[in-house]
């Protein structure tokens, strides 16, 4: 036993340092072997990987190098195609339709004048992004984020300038509220009296405002206005007997172009059939691209110009319209009050049966007199809004100092599904904070109004929510409100996605060891500095990649808008595929919209990959 | 702990924290029953017993991160109740340290240190920094300023847990369990530390079973069983003659290997 102990005896006299690890047997074969080949179910695995992705790329290349660019429609691809002498069997793709129509894919039926102000808005997007995503960017580039909205509504909606700053001066306002509330009775005053005040101010005050700026403006330039408008419409009708000269002249050019090819594909044809085409057919190929190329020159002249005239017979329509509207001014201000007094007597007048209705279909119950009755009041109700609304429009016609407004049924394409999809994020981001912070909150009524809230949200279809967004929000709200439909839309795609990210951070919250919110507590900081300081940054931390999941979702579920008549990208893909010329294509649209969503989607992760690990150097 | 006892802190008769009948139960469980406990100014009390006595319970009590159901608890002359105002002033004045030492993984040394100073004590960022410098000298690691918890030994991580509640000028430490989650070599420079600042006269309520250091520094010694406090004297008498045979059973136990 002593023996053995002696012998085990041992004492380290110098310790080892630290070396360099072997280098490695490297090298590509050593690569491949390791993982591509390192067993019999490997190789085998491998082969076939080899093997579908050949098929694949052989299966695609053929169809995508034969593609034709320059084409007026499907038909001509074909007859190029044909001319080409490419194997019907390999086909060809024809992205001549996206040459045709990218411009309506990106900013759907926006008016082609204007492409300024979106083109602004999405550059500007990227410099108010830039400090919120690399926070080594100056903090002084975060006032212009927090501006951006603003600024990015007026620029792509239009209107007014004072419109914004009414909107930005709400927030102003129901600051100073919150403050003034806070002191006089605590904090839960000051929320409610801070978002009271801001929302007194939007609903009520902005509109008044706004309309008395409107009107203040609009008297004063009403004369000048008058005489611009009158030379406007003398001017306007050569201008369009103009357009119209030249555009018969092209379209004989155009029938005459149509024809050479149609000849020369026709010889092609019959070239090809007797097969003695060797010195002709290359020249009658050149010829026809020769052709095609001068037709799309054509048809492209042909389309500016048709564009100028639908432009310049739009501002006749607009400025005849606001011209007689102008005119019919002082009648119609005198009128008012009158219609508007008879409207109200009418209304007092009738039969006890039918007073409240302010429907025909309501009144069921009534008899044939009392309906008489209460038709001539809602027609005379009718006429004094109409009254009302008309110099109410000629008023922010004529007195508006600012862009041209567009409607949002103009917005489309790429445009509509990037702004849905970008406010929808920016909104539902915070609110998702907030759902989950109150699904934890020991406040019994918050916490369930939360749960319920995200319950009910996530358990129901987006396209529930957005036909319930269409159609059902309107009577909830009071009569005479009209909400925009994209609005609307962006109001329930935020409230869809928060419930999804409440339920992310919801994740990150529960990983968030308990100690954490105890020292906070322990250090004395109050519930929002612990959440804001503590909490919230490593909970955060945990969930950007389910929060940048749900954001990625976001944004490729804004395609659903097509089903509620919204132009979105797949929504242009069926109209580019009723027109005439594009009947039939459809891989090349589809493909064409997966890469645009592709593109931001993949950007999107990214990002988030590139945040995860920076975040994780800083930390660790 | 072979350092001798430097009992010279002087001990007022100013009381600090005063527990009177104080009952707490977890649903149905009674965890705390009928604790009595004046704590003086300057006093350094070492609470021990067996796990699930509730020591940790009843201090965490002290600073509200439990809340007690019955009896009162006054600290500094304020009653802890549910009132906001009263346990946050109360929370800013007395420091604690937590077994697992919790400190904020995403935030450097410096700013884990001067984090409640600047948001709760509302002072300037130069000065709070150089209070935390201050204290990151005392605990002797002023080096590691800019690193980050993560990259720290649990030794270190636990003194910059202490030099941070120092930041906010505590009249009252709590430490729960400091040196369990520590590696025994770790675990003197700890308690050097502790140390330290009981010879500063700081008053101190700690949960620990380090009675190396409850014989050099405190100037008494709580057991607790069962939710209860079975005996207290000053250390000497404690650990020599122990008078309740659920003490003797529990000293042996833990001096006896």
């Amino acid at each position: 036993m002593a023996d053995i102990a002696a012998s085990l005896t041992y004492v380290r006299d110098t310790m080892i340092p630290q070396a360099a690890p072997p280098t490695r047997e490297a090298g590509l074969v050593k690569w491949v072997r390791e993982n591509l080949f390192s067993s019999w179910l490997n190789v085998i695995l491998t082969a076939l990987a080899i093997f579908v992705v050949y098929k694949i790329f052989w299966g695609v290349y053929p169809w995508l190098s034969n593609s034709i660019w320059n084409a007026g429609s499907l038909t001509e691809c074909r007859e190029i195609l044909a001319v080409n002498g490419v194997d019907p069997k390999e086909g060809g793709a024809c992205f001549a339709v996206i040459r045709d129509r990218w411009v309506q894919f990106i900013f759907g039926f926006y008016p082609s004048e204007l492409y300024w102000r979106p083109i602004l808005a999405f550059a500007l997007f990227f410099v108010a992004l830039g400090p919120v995503l690399f926070p080594n960017m100056s903090r002084k580039m975060l006032a212009f984020t927090a501006i951006y909205p603003f600024l990015a509504v007026w620029l792509i909606w239009g209107g007014a300038f004072w419109s914004p700053l009414l909107v930005l001066a709400g927030f102003a306002i129901g600051y100073v509220a919150f403050i003034y509330g806070t002191r006089l009775g605590g904090p839960a005053l000051g929320v409610i009296g801070g978002v009271a005040v801001a929302l007194i101010w939007w609903l009520v005050l902005t509109p008044l405002i706004g309309e008395g700026l409107n009107r203040a403006v609009g008297s004063a330039r009403l004369d000048s206005a008058i005489t611009t408008l009158t030379d406007r419409t003398a001017a306007l009708a050569p201008e369009m007997a103009a357009i119209e000269a030249q555009m018969e002249a092209l379209e004989a050019q155009i029938e005459q172009e149509v024809a050479v090819k149609d000849l020369l594909v026709a010889g092609a044809a019959a070239q090809i059939e007797t097969l003695i085409s060797a010195v002709v057919l290359p020249w009658i190929r050149t010829a026809v691209a020769a052709s095609i190329d001068a037709l799309t020159g054509l048809r492209a002249q042909n389309n500016d110009l048709a564009i100028a005239l639908f432009q310049t017979q739009k501002e006749s329509t607009e400025v005849r319209t606001l011209l007689s509207s102008i005119t019919a001014l002082p009648d119609l201000e005198t009128n008012l009050p009158d219609l508007q007094m008879s409207a109200a007597e009418l209304r007092a007048e009738l039969p006890a049966a039918v007073a409240e209705f302010t429907t025909l279909d309501a009144a069921t119950a009534a008899t044939s007199e009392e309906k008489a009755a209460l038709r001539t009041t809602l027609t005379a109700e009718a006429a004094a809004i109409s009254a009302e609304k008309t110099i109410r429009l000629t008023y922010a016609a004529v007195g508006r100092i600012g862009l041209k407004p567009v409607e949002s049924s103009e917005i489309g394409g790429f445009m509509l599904a990037f702004i849905i999809g970008v406010s929808g994020i920016t909104l539902s981001l915070p609110l998702g904070i907030l759902l989950a912070l109150g699904r934890q909150s020991h406040l019994f009524i918050i916490q369930k109004v939360c749960v319920g809230f995200i319950e009910i949200i996530r358990g129901v279809p987006l396209i529930v929510w957005l036909f319930t967004a269409q159609l059902l929000l309107n009577y909830f709200l009071p009569k005479g409100t009209n909400f925009d439909l994209m609005l609307r839309v962006i109001i329930m795609v935020t409230l869809f996605s928060s419930a999804y990210i409440a339920e992310v951070v919801r994740g990150g919250l529960a990983a968030l060891p308990k100690g954490q919110l105890e020292a906070a507590d322990a250090m004395g900081l109050n519930y929002w500095q612990a959440m804001q300081l503590i909490v919230l940054p490593q909970a955060l931390k945990i969930s950007i990649p389910g929060i940048v999941n749900s954001f990625i979702g976001l944004f490729k579920d804004t395609t659903l808008v097509t089903f509620i008549g919204m132009y979105d990208p797949i929504g242009l893909v069926a109209t580019t595929r009723a027109s005439t010329e594009w009947n039939g294509v459809y891989w090349e649209l589809y493909i064409f919209v997966g890469l645009l969503f592709f593109a931001f989607c993949f950007s999107m992760g990214r990002y988030s990959l590139h945040l995860e690990r920076k975040l994780r150097r800083e930390n660790r | 702990m072979t350092e001798p006892a430097r009992k010279s802190m002087e001990i007022s008769d100013e009381v600090a924290i005063q527990i009177s009948t104080m009952n707490k139960w977890y649903g149905t469980f009674h965890v705390l029953r009928d604790i009595n406990l004046t704590v003086y100014r300057g006093e350094r009390i070492v609470i021990c017993g067996p796990s699930g006595s509730g020591k940790s319970t009843l201090i965490r009590c002290i600073n509200r991160l439990e809340e007690h159901q019955a009896g009162t608890i006054m600290v500094d002359g304020t009653e802890l109740s549910s009132d906001l105002k009263n346990i946050d002033k109360i929370r800013s004045e007395v420091g604690m340290v937590f077994q697992h030492f919790n400190l904020f993984p995403h935030l450097t040394i410096l700013e884990n240190l001067t984090l409640a100073p600047i948001w709760v004590r509302k002072t300037p960022k130069k000065e709070a920094e150089e209070v935390a410098m201050h204290y990151l000298n005392k605990v002797k690691i002023p080096e590691q300023a800019l690193k980050y918890p993560g990259q720290l030994s649990g030794g270190q991580q636990q003194r910059v847990a202490i030099a941070r509640s120092l930041c906010m000028k505590p009249r009252i430490m709590l430490f729960d369990e400091p040196t369990s989650a520590l590696d025994p070599e770790m675990i003197k420079e700890v308690l050097d530390t502790m140390i330290e600042l009981a010879e500063e006269g700081m008053t101190m309520l700690c949960v620990t079973h380090e009675m190396g250091f409850a014989q050099a520094v405190a100037n008494r010694v709580i057991f607790m069983d069962q939710g209860q406090i079975v005996e207290q004297n000053e250390p000497k008498e404690f650990f020599n003659n122990p008078q309740s045979d659920r003490t003797k059973l529990f000293l042996s136990q833990i001096l006896g290997h």
